[in-house]
Order: structure tokens, then C-alpha cells, then sequence
């Protein structure tokens, strides 16, 4: 239903050199279609990566939002805007697959138990960032993500996860008021 | 400020992942695309069928001329469809076609040749159709190996169609195709071959099973027998779709138009360059002369990529900017007497600096000289013959060299392809100039 939304409703900033590629890809043609593949992969890993965490799972989804993309691209208008129709799709799919799961999410180690040799200054972060996400809602964690990493517009996130704009703003502001105070040491240490 | 969470590590594909997508896809397809083995059990079926019906009268040999359409079970694992006008003889596996058009079904595993006066059709396991045309190939028949066979045989020809498995067509003079499913083949009396293509395939007339009150004719399997066709015109048109980007990307390599309106205007063929030399004109398009440029979050999701690449696309910025630089720099320089103002300049501004001290004609000379070098009538200068040219024919040549120099340089990070599209790609910062001919813009 929201995607149907979004295939009408896309944005038309498709490059004159990739229409007829998805156009090819909407008459199911295989060699297309793996050329489709190879560029959004990094998109749709990097959406499921940050919205599940890390673990097997992300690459099982992935192939899940590529089977699903491949199977709707009969109704996809290649005018419109593939990756916002296709970070739809996986953002639809991690939604619900945290839902389903209730995920337990890798578990996450203490950060204040990492040494804080420069070695490990990386991977402090990185834990610290997975580990103060994982405190926001599906629904922020999702707004966040796409905004901060997929450069989507307040409108765009609106139609994907089917809410008002004003409450994608709420959300989008509510988590990055966490992330800030989640990750506040690390904003001093790398400042001094 | 940086946000703390821009560190967030990305999730990288895992290797292979295209791959594992289109076995993902290959085994998710609906059963009524996978047609061959249904097809092939149809086919068991019919055979199995007609075989208890002629049991009593499967004939090892014999011969027979059809007044009306006949179905004909030739052997246990053969059937022939003859239409009016049609005519054979068999002896065990081999079948001799003096005339008409039939279809044949063929039990997967058995060997059958059709010999005509044109050619051999051989198979093993299949469906196919061989038609001769009846009058002019009694008189190929009557010639047969006769030297004025050929001449009287113009226009006529043994057509093999396929509708399912594998045959091998093969013309009287040796000449040899194999033909899968959804294809046809056709042999003159020369012993030429050519493709058919569906259109004439189509002429003919369908599988008999699929004629309602033909004899084996059955809805179900009528409704198979289309949807099985329909899956070959598809797969044959995907073919042909991606033969097509092919052979349109050769002759864009080559320098030729593609004739379909999707090349950039500043993807310049050598055609492109003659054309502007007629006109006296230079066009280039570089990479925006922007310190420390990079795409933001918003123009990397644009270009499709990832928010990491954002730092390759920096550097090969930086490549290029400091490439450009290092032709345009001393030149500037010398020409203003400051390497510091030259630095302060900047590629843009240097370019035209350069352009107004020369006169008019030797613009031109140099507009000319360069557009014939990228048009590929005159050999690119090396370093040592550059620096012998005037300091405007050096900026330009630098110009309209660095547009590739880019595309090369994204190559090594994206590939051939995705540098393409990306060197295009109306996201990226590039700057577009043309200079000279009848109307001068920057």
C-alpha cells in the first residue's frame, strides 16, 4: 500500500543513462536486473546494516528486498526514483523483521570496559554508537537513518514509514537529541 | 561539526551478492516460466497416449501423402502432424520429407533425421517443424545433385522451426546451425542459412495440438503450449534487448551516435570533434574547480551511492584539480609573472587570462589544432612536443583531455561503467565550457 504510494509519487531525478536500464529491469530482463543489483547493494546493506545491527540476518533481508524489488518492478514507473522505492522496500522489511523478532540485537559491550588505546578508539565508537541506537524506537531509528545516511528528504521519509511529516520531524529531532547525549564524551574527547 | 554517529560503520555487501540474488530469483520463478520440463512430460504424455491408439499399426517404414491435416505415429517415440500437401517416408530413425510441412514430436532421447532435397534437420528429443515448399522442391527432388538445381531453386527453402529442445540443421553443401527452442533456420537451394526470425515463424502454422479439432488437440495443453511460447518470446526478446545495448555501446566506442538520444552532450565522439572543428569550436566538461569539493549525504544518495563513497569521489576531485593545475599553474604564472596570484586565480579564471592574450587567429589556430587532435587526424603531442605549443593549444589540450582523465580515475574505484554513468551524472560538480565558433559562451 505505501509502496504503491511511492511508485507514483517518486521523485524524477533518474539519469538519461539508467532509465532504460530500469526499464529493462520492469520487463524482468535478468542481465538488467543484476546490473540493478550491483548498484544499490551498498545502499540496502548499509540501510539494513544500521537498522538491524550487525549479524547474518542483513544479508538474508537484503536478498529479501532484492527477490520483492524484482517481483514489483512490473508496477515500478523507471521515471520515478529507484532508490527511494527501493529503501522503501527495505526499510518496510527491517521494520517488520524487528518487529517480528523483537530483536535481540548482537550484544553490544561495554564501551567503558574497552581500552582506550587509539586501537580500540574505533571500535569504542562504533560499539557506543550501535549501543545508543538500539535505545531509539524502530520507528526513530528508521527517520535517523534515512535522513543522516541516505540524504532522503523530510517528505520522502513521510511516505516511506507512513507518517505525517510533522511526526518524521518529531522523531528525526527526538533521536538525534539521544545520539548526542549517548555519544557526548565522544564529541569532547575527539574535540580536545 | 562533525556528529559523533557519522563514524557509524556501514555494513559492506557480502561478495558475490548479485549472484546470490539471481539463484534466488532463478529458483523463485513461477512454474509457468519453467516450462521445459512440463513440456517435456506433455510430450511423454501425448506420445504415451497415441502410442496405446497405435499400437497395433506402429509401422517401422512406410510412406504417405496427406490430402487433408494427418497425424502419423511414425515409431513408438515419433509423431508426425502432416499438413495437406505433405509428404514422407521413414525407415526407422530416418525419415525422408519430399514435400509439405510437418510437425514432428519426439520423445526426448530419440535419435530422427529428416532428410529434404534442401537439407537435413537432426534431432534428440524435441519438437519441431520442417516445411519445404511442396511444387518447387519436387523440382529440386527431381534434380536432385544436378548442377542446375541452384539455379532453378531460386526462392525456395527448407524451414526448421523449434519449439522445443535442440535440432541441427544442416544444408545440402555442409553447412551446419543448431537451433533451441523459439528459433528457425532456413536453407536455399544453395545450401545457404538464415535465421527466421518469430514474424516467420509465426506464418507457419502452430503446433497441432494446440488447433482445436486437430487430432491430440486438448485445452490444458493448448494453454501450456502458449504460456511455454509466450516464455520463449520473452526470453528471446530480453536476448535481443541486450544485444542491442551492446551493439549500441561498441558504436559508441567506436565513435559512432547510437541514434538513441541518451548520450551526453558533453560525452564527445570523434565525430563530435570534426564537427566543431568545422565550426571553430572547443567544449569541454571538468571537474568543478571548487576546493576540497565533496558530494554531500543528499547528492551521494542521488548518485546512488554510498555515504562512504564520498571520500573517493573527494580524492578523484583532488586528482584532477591538482592534474589540471599542474599544466595550467606555470603557464598562468608566466603569463601574469605570479606563481601566488596565479594560485589565487585559479584553473577558470587562468584559462581565460591565457585565451585574451592571444589574437584572435592564433585562438583560433590553437581551437583548431586541439579539435583535430581529439577528432583523431592528428596524432596527441608528448610532453616534450606539448610544451613546443602555444600556452592556449596546452591549456586546451589539458581541458579537453582531463574529462576522460576523470572517468579513468573514478574506473579505478567504481569500474568502468559506474565511472560512465558518474562522470555524467548531473550530481557531480563539473564545469561546462565552450569556446569559439560563431557564438562564444562560457
Amino acid at each position: 500500500m505505501l509502496a504503491a504510494r511511492t511508485l507514483s509519487g517518486g521523485m524524477s531525478n533518474v539519469s538519461s543513462l539508467e532509465q532504460p536500464m530500469l526499464e529493462r529491469c520492469v520487463r524482468q530482463d535478468p542481465e538488467a536486473f543484476r546490473w540493478f543489483v550491483g548498484r544499490y547493494q551498498r545502499a540496502v546493506f548499509s540501510l539494513l546494516g544500521r537498522m538491524l545491527g550487525p549479524g547474518a540476518q542483513v544479508e538474508d533481508l537484503a536478498q529479501e528486498v532484492f527477490l520483492r524489488a524484482y517481483r514489483g518492478f512490473g508496477a515500478f514507473d523507471p521515471k520515478t526514483n529507484a532508490i527511494t522505492w527501493l529503501l522503501t522496500i527495505a526499510t518496510r522489511l527491517a521494520l517488520d523483521e524487528r518487529k517480528r523478532r523483537k530483536l535481540s540485537l548482537a550484544p553490544i559491550e561495554d564501551a567503558d570496559r574497552v581500552p582506550a588505546s587509539d586501537k580500540w578508539k574505533a571500535r569504542e565508537l562504533g560499539l557506543a554508537i550501535e549501543k545508543a541506537a538500539n535505545a531509539l524506537s524502530d520507528d526513530q531509528r528508521a527517520a535517523f537513518v534515512l535522513l543522516e545516511f541516505h540524504g532522503l528528504s523530510i517528505a520522502e521519509i513521510s511516505q516511506i514509514v507512513g507518517a505525517p511529516e510533522n511526526t518524521v520531524k518529531t522523531r528525526i529531532f527526538r533521536a538525534k537529541e539521544h545520539m548526542r547525549a549517548a555519544l557526548s564524551s565522544f564529541v569532547e574527547g575527539s574535540a580536545s | 561539526m562533525k556528529e559523533p554517529w557519522a563514524d557509524w560503520k556501514v555494513h559492506e555487501p557480502t561478495p558475490n551478492f548479485a549472484d546470490k540474488v539471481m539463484d534466488a530469483i532463478a529458483r523463485d520463478r513461477p512454474q509457468a516460466r519453467s516450462w521445459r520440463a512440463p513440456a517435456i512430460v506433455a510430450s511423454l504424455a501425448v506420445a504415451a497416449a497415441l502410442g496405446g491408439m497405435w499400437v497395433s499399426q506402429r509401422p517401422t517404414s512406410g510412406a504417405i501423402t496427406a490430402d487433408a491435416r494427418k497425424e502419423v505415429q511414425l515409431s513408438s517415440h515419433v509423431v508426425a502432424v502432416l499438413e495437406p500437401g505433405a509428404s514422407i517416408s521413414w525407415k526407422g530413425a530416418h525419415i525422408d520429407q519430399r514435400a509439405g510441412d510437418v510437425f514432428y514430436r519426439v520423445d526426448k532421447g530419440t535419435p530422427l533425421e529428416v532428410e529434404t532435397a534442401l537439407g537435413s534437420v537432426t534431432v534428440g528429443g524435441t519438437c519441431f517443424r520442417v516445411r519445404l515448399d511442396s511444387e518447387e522442391a519436387r523440382k529440386v527432388e527431381d534434380m536432385k545433385y544436378t548442377s542446375q538445381a541452384a539455379s532453378l531453386a531460386v526462392g525456395i527453402a527448407l524451414t526448421a522451426i523449434v519449439y522445443e529442445g535442440r535440432v541441427a540443421l544442416a544444408s545440402k553443401n555442409g553447412k551446419k546451425i543448431d537451433l533451441v527452442a523459439g528459433e528457425g533456420a532456413r536453407a536455399n537451394a544453395a545450401g545457404d542459412l538464415e535465421s527466421v526470425s518469430e514474424g516467420a515463424g509465426a506464418k507457419l502454422s502452430r503446433d497441432p495440438s494446440r488447433t482445436p479439432g486437430a487430432p491430440g488437440f486438448d485445452w490444458g495443453k493448448a494453454v501450456a503450449g502458449y504460456q511455454k511460447e509466450l516464455a520463449e518470446v520473452e526470453e528471446r526478446q530480453a536476448e535481443v534487448e541486450r544485444e542491442l545495448a551492446e551493439a549500441k555501446k561498441a558504436l559508441l566506442k567506436a565513435g559512432g551516435d547510437a541514434g538513441n538520444g541518451d548520450r551526453p552532450e558533453y560525452d564527445l565522439s570523434k565525430d563530435d570533434w570534426r564537427e566543431m572543428r568545422e565550426k571553430g569550436q572547443v567544449k569541454y566538461q571538468v571537474p568543478c574547480d571548487r576546493k576540497g569539493w565533496k558530494p554531500s549525504s543528499s547528492d551521494l544518495a542521488k548518485l546512488a551511492l554510498a555515504p562512504e563513497d564520498g571520500e573517493a569521489i573527494a580524492q578523484v576531485y583532488s586528482r584532477s584539480k591538482d592534474r589540471l593545475w599542474s599544466t595550467i599553474g606555470p603557464l598562468c604564472t608566466k603569463a601574469i609573472g605570479s606563481a601566488s596570484a596565479a594560485e589565487i586565480l585559479g584553473s577558470d579564471a587562468c584559462t581565460h587570462l591565457i585565451l585574451n592574450q592571444e589574437n584572435r587567429q592564433s585562438a583560433s589556430d590553437a581551437f583548431d589544432l586541439v579539435a583535430r587532435i581529439r577528432a583523431g587526424e592528428v596524432a596527441e603531442p608528448n610532453g616534450k612536443e606539448r610544451e613546443r605549443l602555444n600556452p592556449l593549444a596546452q591549456t586546451f589540450l589539458a581541458l579537453t583531455g582531463e574529462g576522460k582523465a576523470f572517468e579513468r580515475d573514478l574506473a579505478d574505484k567504481f569500474g568502468a561503467d559506474e565511472a560512465h554513468r558518474l562522470a555524467f551524472d548531473k550530481n557531480l560538480c563539473m564545469g561546462k565550457s565552450t569556446f569559439g565558433g560563431p557564438r562564444s559562451e562560457k
